[in-house]
């Protein structure tokens, strides 16, 4: 065997070697990443379950008629207040008055 | 020469021999290191290229964390508002055997924790187990005074707990789950097997056809009711008449389904669908429309109600007599138990039974709970019972019943079966016929006529038009009916053209006030709170009000009620 291919197999393998072990490296680097999105999802996740049910707790019909009474000029509609279409009247052909 | 040559030949020999022996050698470990290599060859491939490297397992991590976190499905009303939902937190449990000092440990722990008693800590952690409970769902600042504590043998497990947001407004209904997650009532445990989260990947929420708007002004007429007629309970339920759909069930007194100490046996009971009740004179919807089905009678028939009717040592009587015959519009509005039983009398116990089958008053209701009342039915059914049954006594069913089988006499005749879940996610409801649709037009005439001008005259709302029943019934005591101890209801539907809803409500032991000019009947509580429902959620459901005065289409059964003196029956009138 020539020493010159011995060479260029030794520089080969060098090459490999190494090549195979920044792979590795840069596997487990993603895999890291990787878990550590999960993790930020199940978070995230949870916080928005959390988030979800106290916006249920917040909308608690007693405590919004409550507020609504505080802070706002409104008051529960009556029967009287709805109406069908039929019952609006509507403008005479030419006139534009009802 | 022949010495030498024999020596050079053994030589050869000897030479070749030991050649040999080491050529076999070396060809037994090549053939050794070869098969080392093709393993570690297969095995590499193995590994690169066929089987599972790391990757796989990375990614399922968040999907298994993901269906661990949530254990159990949330549950919603119709329109996405949250009822139930778990919500992640920790619990505290110690090994007794990698303890250092119990007696330490349990002065630390009793200073952190409210709740867990010195003595039975000491008891539970002086056991030979490897795992006790400490306490369980820790507040996250409870957790890190534990975590301070430093304690070895002590430890965190991650759970999961059941809240309701909603608080009281559902508490009947949902039920609850026990320590371990488990549905120990109502919908939690009638939907136990759906509401777990599977292995098999994550399921669904659970979506109810209640209406929590509905839910909260139910709960809230009946409660103020409860406080200012004086009664021992109330219950009250709304249905979508037309295909069954509960939209709201409320129970007074209730739970607090966030705190399981909060669970007296009678808070707990459903009373409208657990308890099963003589309802009393509402039961005259159902005779009044059996009757009009059966043909027995027509609507401008009638009986006589002039003499109370007596069955041995029994005697029926009205509560308020007119002494004189009653057309069929009359019976029902002036709630005649005297008219109703000679109704009654006339359907004969045969068609009465099959009747009250078809309405589904014979057996327990469909609806998808664990509490559902089997309604109490006579043994013997005879003619004096038949007579009773015909004014609502003799035969207890929930209101719940009464609610769906309203239903079906005022939607045109279909009977679907009460159901929690929404239907338009499955094809539409599967309803049965019981009525037919003229004698259900009828019969919305003579409920409205009871809410125009009789006894339900309290449930009126301007603009919308309600029919409705009342029943005041006596409740039954030791050896007979206990007279001041009434149970009042009310069941009414609206809009009477085409009915949308349901509304049924109950007062167990209503009392007499100066606002009720002392009257403890259904007309004076149930029939008023019914129309404060009414005149609440008809907006809220887009009804719209005043469409047409409904005088004119009363007036003819107004005449035919208004007999006054008329003796005979005059031929004419028909539906």
């Amino acid at each position: 065997m020539k020493p010159s291919l011995t060479i260029l197999w030794i520089v080969l393998v060098g090459v490999m070697a190494s090549g195979l072990f920044q792979l590795k490296y840069a596997v487990q680097e993603r895999e890291d990443e990787l878990s550590r999105l999960n993790r930020e999802l199940i978070a995230s996740e949870q916080a928005v379950h959390v988030l979800l049910a106290e916006w249920s707790y917040l909308n608690r019909p007693d405590r919004l008629a409550g507020l609504t009474a505080r802070h706002l000029e409104l008051s529960p509609m009556t029967p009287e207040q709805v109406g069908a279409m039929g019952m609006a009247a509507l403008p005479v052909a030419g006139t534009g008055r009802p | 020469m022949t010495g030498g040559e024999d020596n050079r030949v053994r030589l050869d020999v000897a030479m070749s021999r030991a050649l040999g022996i080491g050529r076999h050698r070396l060809m037994i470990i090549g053939a050794l290191f070869m098969l080392g290599f093709f393993v570690i060859a297969i095995r590499l491939v193995d590994l690169t290229v066929i089987g599972d490297g790391f990757e796989p397992r990375f990614a399922g991590v968040a999907e298994a964390a993901r269906s661990a976190r949530l254990d159990r499905h949330d549950i919603t009303d119709r329109n996405g508002t949250l009822l139930a939902t778990n919500l992640p937190t920790a619990s505290v449990y110690a090994d007794p055997g990698r303890m250092l000092n119990i007696d330490e440990a349990v002065a630390k722990l009793s200073a952190v924790l409210p709740g867990v008693g010195r003595a039975e800590l000491a008891a539970k952690l002086d056991s030979k187990r490897r795992f006790v409970w400490i306490k369980r769902n820790l507040t996250p600042r409870q957790q890190a005074d534990v975590n301070r504590l430093g304690l070895p043998g002590v430890a965190f497990q991650s759970e999961a707990r059941r809240v309701y947001p909603q608080g009281r407004l559902f508490s009947h209904v949902l039920g609850s789950v026990d320590i371990d997650g488990r549905g120990i009532a109502g919908v939690e445990q009638a939907f136990d097997d759906s509401l777990r989260v599977g292995r098999d990947g994550p399921g669904e929420t659970l979506r109810l056809s209640l209406d929590s708007r509905f839910q909260y002004v139910l709960r809230q007429e009946l409660s103020e009711g409860l406080a200012r007629f004086g009664a021992a309970g109330a219950a009250g339920v709304i249905l979508d008449a037309n295909n069954g759909e509960l939209l709201a069930m409320v129970s007074l007194p209730d739970f607090d389904p966030n705190d399981p100490r909060d669970r007296t046996s009678a808070a707990r009971f459903n009373q409208a669908s657990l308890g099963a009740y003589e309802m009393g004179s509402t039961f005259k919807i159902f005779t009044a429309a059996m009757a009009l089905d059966a043909g027995v009678v027509s609507l401008d028939g009638g009986y006589d109600a002039s003499e109370p009717i007596r069955m041995g040592w029994f005697l029926i009587r009205d509560y308020k007599p007119k002494k004189r015959w009653l057309s069929v519009p009359e019976i029902f509005v002036y709630s005649s138990n005297i008219g109703a039983a000679r109704m009654a009398e006339k359907i004969g116990a045969e068609r009465q039974r099959a009747y009250l089958e078809r309405f589904g008053l014979m057996r327990p209701s469909d609806l998808e709970l664990p509490e559902i009342a089997t309604p109490l039915t006579p043994e013997r059914w005879g003619e004096l019972t038949t007579m009773t049954i015909g004014y609502g006594h003799g035969i207890a069913v929930s209101l719940l019943q009464v609610a769906s089988a309203t239903a079906a006499v005022v939607n045109g005749g279909v009977f679907y079966p009460p159901t929690l879940l929404s239907r338009d996610g499955m094809g539409g409801a599967i309803g049965r016929r019981v009525i037919s649709a003229r004698t259900s037009e009828q019969m919305r005439l003579m409920m409205r006529l009871n809410v125009a001008e009789g006894t339900g005259k309290q449930a009126e709302v301007p603009g919308y038009r309600i029919g409705g029943k009342t029943g005041s019934a006596d409740k039954p005591g030791k050896g007979g009916y206990r007279s001041r101890a009434l149970l009042s209801s009310f069941v009414a539907a609206f809009p009477m053209n085409a009915p949308r809803y349901v509304v049924a409500v109950m007062y167990d032991e209503p009392q007499g006030t100066a606002e009720t000019s002392n009257y403890a009947t259904a007309g004076w509580n149930a029939a008023p709170t019914v129309g404060r429902i009414i005149a609440r959620i008809g907006p809220m459901a887009g009804i719209a009000s005043g469409d047409g005065d409904d005088r004119e289409a009363l007036g003819l059964l107004i005449r035919i009620a208004d007999h006054g003196d008329r003796k005979g029956k005059e031929p004419g009138v028909a539906f």
